[in-house]
């Protein structure tokens, strides 16, 4: 006898809540946005309720399947995103884009803007490999994060960080971007 | 310059959003990154391009996020069944932590929505209709706000409103053509800055 819609319910937001916690605690250290996060849970929710209409089989739903599941509902979250955009579809402002944390003085912004903008130009010019493991790098990853992130090993990621990081420093101090610098 | 200036300019310079994504990757290039699929070159220019453009970023990070549940998937029965308790009773003591801590001071870091949570029970069932066009669920202690999201069966937003009231009327353009299925779901903002999600209801939709 299939059980009720709450039944269901309850058993559909126990199995998503094992992994909700983790997932929010890990990506807003990278800027995943709640927003995003909520559509994503929204959409895999939806796909698992219709896949599963009793609360027994939803109970037994193999991490694997609920894995490729989770893939595709974030996919899914990304393509109707990006067609919003290009269909012109006004996005919600964005916490970061709305509340600027602290105003520089006019001319202190005018210069880490041109000097944000001269650091990216000069990112650019790394070998491919140094480039990602440094933007990653600056972009607050962990060493252990980029190293799974992108397959490599521990060591191999530590070389690669360290010999990117004096590259761009090199670089830099060749555009006269010194210690010295005024930021 | 020091290592923090290098950080905070380097994340100043890419918290941009193109207008449009013509030149990002696309998002199988960003699966691709996450289950290391295909050749190195190609997936070093996927982060490449990421970790200078927010929206690919963001895009990367939901998808990286997907791996918590296929690391579980890997550990032994045993080890699943323990690890899903374990993030279970953290999730738990973060639901009793948020209800104890003080409304000021929340930083991101531990801000936490709770999901499924009976503490946003919806009151509608049935039909939404002209003579019945209102969802309804119950007052949340602490909330500031309402968020009312309303789905079609194949995911697509029909609605969605933040209100601080406890009702959210459908609008006729949502209901009008032929009757069809729909999901809700509230997500309540609380003061304290956390969240709680109800569970998700189907309603039938008639003009």
């Amino acid at each position: 006898m299939p059980r009720s819609p709450d039944a269901v319910s309850g058993t559909l937001e126990s199995l998503l809540l094992r992994h909700r916690e983790s997932v929010l605690r890990v990506g807003r250290r990278h800027g995943l946005s709640d927003q995003l996060l909520d559509e994503a849970m929204q959409e895999l929710r939806i796909r698992l309720w219709r896949a599963f209409p009793g609360s027994d089989q939803l109970a037994a739903v193999s991490p694997g399947y609920l894995y490729r599941a989770a893939v595709t509902a974030a996919l899914m979250v990304i393509r109707r995103r990006r067609a919003k955009r290009e269909s012109g579809v006004e996005m919600t402002p964005r916490f970061e884009e709305t509340t600027p944390a602290r105003e520089p003085r006019p001319d202190q912004a005018f210069d880490e803007s041109e000097l944000a903008e001269r650091l990216a130009r000069t990112v650019d010019e790394l070998p491919a490999a140094r480039q990602a493991v440094v933007r990653l790098h600056l972009q607050g990853y962990h060493r252990d994060e980029i190293a799974r992130l992108l397959g490599w090993s521990e060591a191999r990621t530590r070389n690669l960080l360290y010999r990117g990081l004096d590259d761009l420093r090199a670089l830099l101090a060749k555009r006269g971007i010194g210690p010295g610098a005024s930021v | 310059m020091k290592e923090e200036d290098l950080v905070r300019l380097y994340q100043r310079g890419a918290t941009r959003r193109p207008a449009a994504r013509a030149d990002c990757v696309p998002p199988e290039a960003l699966l691709d990154v996450v289950e290391q699929r295909g050749p190195e070159a190609a997936r070093l220019e996927s982060v490449n391009h990421a970790m200078a453009c927010a929206d690919c970023r963001e895009e990367l990070e939901l998808l990286r996020a997907t791996r918590i549940v296929r690391d579980r998937a890997r550990l032994p029965r045993f080890g699943f069944a323990l690890a899903a308790s374990l993030v279970l009773v953290a999730g738990l003591s973060f639901y009793t932590l948020g209800r104890n801590r003080p409304a000021s001071g929340a930083d991101d870091d531990r801000a936490v929505t709770r999901s499924g949570s009976d503490d946003v029970q919806l009151i509608t069932t049935g039909v939404l209709s002209g003579q019945t066009p209102n969802l309804v669920w119950r007052r949340t202690s602490g909330a500031a706000s309402y968020v009312v999201e309303l789905r079609r069966e194949d995911g697509t937003l029909l609605t969605r409103d933040t209100t601080a009231d406890t009702v959210f009327a459908v609008p006729d353009s949502v209901r009008a053509g032929p009757d069809a299925d729909a999901y809700w779901a509230v997500t309540a903002r609380l003061s304290d800055g956390t969240s709680v999600v109800s569970s998700v209801r189907r309603i039938r939709l008639t003009p």
